[in-house]
């Protein structure tokens, strides 16, 4: 069985088969040969067997991604296809950078731009503020606001489209 | 004693506050916004006031809200934890004025201290050391010259209406005085439409130590020793120690007697903090009191046995300091870090969520002071702070090795936390060694990214929860629970 992974956004390929003997399962990832068994602590809890070595493994999924706990280290691993529930960014890379989007839970306090502005790569488009920090979002690329969908004083989560922007014409032939 | 104390403040400090009311047989009543209907503290307090909007200034920052809450159930003493209004004169006043207690300084002392240059001006004349730099403003660099070799280099050159780092220059060679005034008159100029400038002496690296004080109503001070806070990022203190690694006994006595003079000269009552940049030659300069608990406190109790929290209760409630100061004798070594939902990888950025999963490390010498729980979604409206966790050990050494240890057994899901930046960094040779100052994080740790060297290991853990029944734990009748073997009487069943 194979699993394209990405691990903290990095790829990861994973393949794992059980072994003849019944005694485990053998898994390679990008070359490197792991000879693997596992028991179930609780739903959150692993306790894995890597060549005969015991691993306490934490994990809790959320959205198609998967929060893993080792020694003190986190990872999130994703695996792209596995679940075509989960909410993805609709359109391809070039609509999403037309797009500004907060990275992170936050309140919106000051907008900056109004519809039919023109405005630089760089210039300061919205300001927002979670957890006491001020974090300053700025348009990607020269272009013209062709949308803004959010007020001062609205909540807003990662992924959500606070601004569009329509490229300027010299732009499009740059990208 | 009081019989019921309202604490005004939410998270991992209110519920450490309410601990110590427990052992006390104090009532504790928590305060809670709308974003902290299910929060921890609520569920610790012996009751809970819901007093408005999850914006602080709607709830935790609404004096009427909490004046009026404090009413409602009858409290006696109101604990501002710190933050929010902790060192408010205006918040403590009205507590005295309502015949609530409030537990910390008088109203008059939180103004006083909290002013900057009254209190440099207090410590002053009360032969505590103060950074060395002109109480007015220059325009004539030669005269700046003058002054400079009285202060000392390096110097550094401030605008008097300055801010954000405009018209500010570190200047270590006095033939550089001149260029380097000309460039930030301007700046300042630019900047502010005043040239004004002024020195001050610069500390490079300087440390951060403070000392905790107590002082009771009858005029008794002791100082609890000091802890060491250089290490910071963003201008906030992340691992905090106590004793420090620079400081010899007698600097320690130096140090503890300037902090309980500043106490004196301030009239202070109740617990406090006076800080101190340390430079490398081993020379201190008083920096400000927090007229408050601060949110590193437990490495103080750690080594000194004594629960800052009931001492402060104590005081309120006009009882004597229980020790002299000679009674007061450290014990060991304890580290704290912080861990906050904040993004190491991206500036420390804060990360709110739902926590999906908890695991708090256990075992000999560790404490955690925490203010959440899994299934607990972290709101935006607050400072990120999740809890603290505290080592005590024999040494630092051991410390050190003990909080490697319990930072690699916490387990947060769900939010970014710094746990294996803490990690490498109280792994770190500089650390290690104890030469931390307030620029090491900046210096050292600059672009950090996670080792990744359990990257396969994730994977593999993922594989065997992608390859395994969705429900590990068998959901049968409670005869059956009780016959639930443990993993290792399983073994046999080890996934095939």
């Amino acid at each position: 069985m194979e699993f394209p992974l990405l691990v903290n956004k990095e790829q990861k390929s994973l393949t794992i088969a059980p072994l003849p003997s019944g005694e485990g399962h053998t898994a390679r990832i990008d070359g490197r040969e792991y000879r693997l068994r596992w028991l179930p602590i609780n739903d959150n809890e692993w306790l894995l067997d890597v060549d005969g070595r015991p691993i306490r493994a934490c994990l809790a999924a959320r959205e198609g991604e998967t929060w893993i706990s080792i020694d003190g280290e986190t990872y999130l691993v994703e695996e792209p296809g596995a679940d075509d529930r989960r909410p993805r960014r609709r359109g391809g890379p070039d609509d999403q950078s037309r797009q500004v989007t907060p990275p992170m839970p936050a309140a919106v306090i000051r907008i900056l731009a109004a519809e039919g502005d023109l405005v630089n790569r760089g210039q300061s488009l919205i300001v927002l503020s979670a957890m006491k920090m001020e974090t300053t979002l700025t348009a990607p690329y020269r272009g013209t606001v062709k949308k803004i969908h959010v007020a001062v004083g609205a909540q807003v989560m990662p992924g959500e489209i606070l601004l569009e922007i329509e490229p300027a014409e010299e732009e499009q032939h740059g990208v | 004693m009081f019989r019921k104390i309202l604490i005004a403040n939410r998270g991992e400090i209110a519920v450490r506050i309410m601990r110590t009311c427990k052992e006390m047989g104090i009532a504790a009543v928590a305060v809670h916004s709308e974003a902290d209907r299910s929060a921890l503290h609520v569920q610790t307090a012996d009751e809970a006031i819901f007093i408005g909007g999850s914006e602080p200034r709607e709830s935790y920052l609404n004096i009427e809200k909490i004046i009026g809450a404090a009413r409602a159930c009858g409290a006696e003493a109101i604990h501002p934890g710190y933050g929010f209004l902790a060192e408010n004169g205006a918040f403590a006043e009205r507590c005295e004025a309502e015949r609530f207690r409030f537990i910390g300084p008088p109203a008059a002392v939180i103004r006083s201290l909290g002013d900057k240059t009254t209190a440099r001006t207090l410590m002053l004349n009360s032969a505590v050391p103060v950074i060395p730099g002109m109480t007015e403003t220059e325009e004539n660099p030669d005269n700046l010259a003058g002054q400079a070799r009285e202060i000392g280099y390096p110097v550094l050159l401030k605008a008097a209406a300055g801010g954000g780092g405009k018209g500010m220059r570190v200047v270590s060679d006095p033939e550089k005085l001149k260029d380097a005034f000309d460039e930030a008159t301007s700046e300042a100029q630019n900047a502010f439409g005043n040239g004004a400038l002024y020195l001050e002496k610069y500390l490079e690296r300087p440390r951060h130590v403070e000392i905790q004080i107590l002082a009771d109503a009858h005029g008794h001070i002791v100082h609890l020793c000091e802890r060491e806070c250089s290490l910071q990022r963003r201008h906030q203190k992340i691992i905090e120690e106590s004793p420090s690694p620079a400081l010899s006994r007698a600097l320690r006595e130096a140090m503890g007697e300037a902090a309980v003079n500043a106490a004196r000269a301030a009239g202070y009552v109740n617990a406090g903090t006076v800080e101190f940049l340390l430079d490398a030659q081993g020379r201190f300069y008083f920096l400000e009191v927090n007229t408050r608990l601060q949110v590193e406190h437990p490495v103080t109790e750690m080594v000194t046995g004594i629960d800052l929290v009931r001492e402060q209760i104590r005081i309120a409630a006009g009882e004597p300091l229980s020790w002299r100061q000679e009674e007061i004798q450290p014990r060991g070594h304890a580290i704290e870090c912080r861990i906050y939902a904040e993004d190491p990888e991206r500036g420390f950025i804060p990360s709110p969520g739902e926590i999906l999963y908890l695991k708090e490390p256990a075992g000999p010498g560790i404490r955690v002071d925490s203010g959440i729980y899994s299934g607990f979604t972290v709101p935006t409206a607050y400072d990120p702070i999740l809890s603290k966790l505290i080592v005590h050990a024999g040494d630092r050494p051991g410390a050190i090795e003990r909080m490697v240890r319990a930072l690699s057994e916490y387990v947060v899901l769900g939010v970014r936390t710094p746990v294996e930046f803490l990690l490498e960094v109280i792994r770190s040779d500089p650390f290690r060694s104890g030469e931390t100052h307030t620029r090491l994080i900046d210096e050292r740790f600059a672009g950090w990214k996670p080792s990744m060297s359990r990257a396969d290991l994730a994977c593999l853990a993922y594989a065997a929860s992608r390859l395994s029944p969705r429900k590990a734990v068998p959901s049968g009748t409670g005869s059956e629970r009780d016959h639930f073997p443990s993993p290792w009487e399983t073994l046999g069943g080890w996934s095939l």
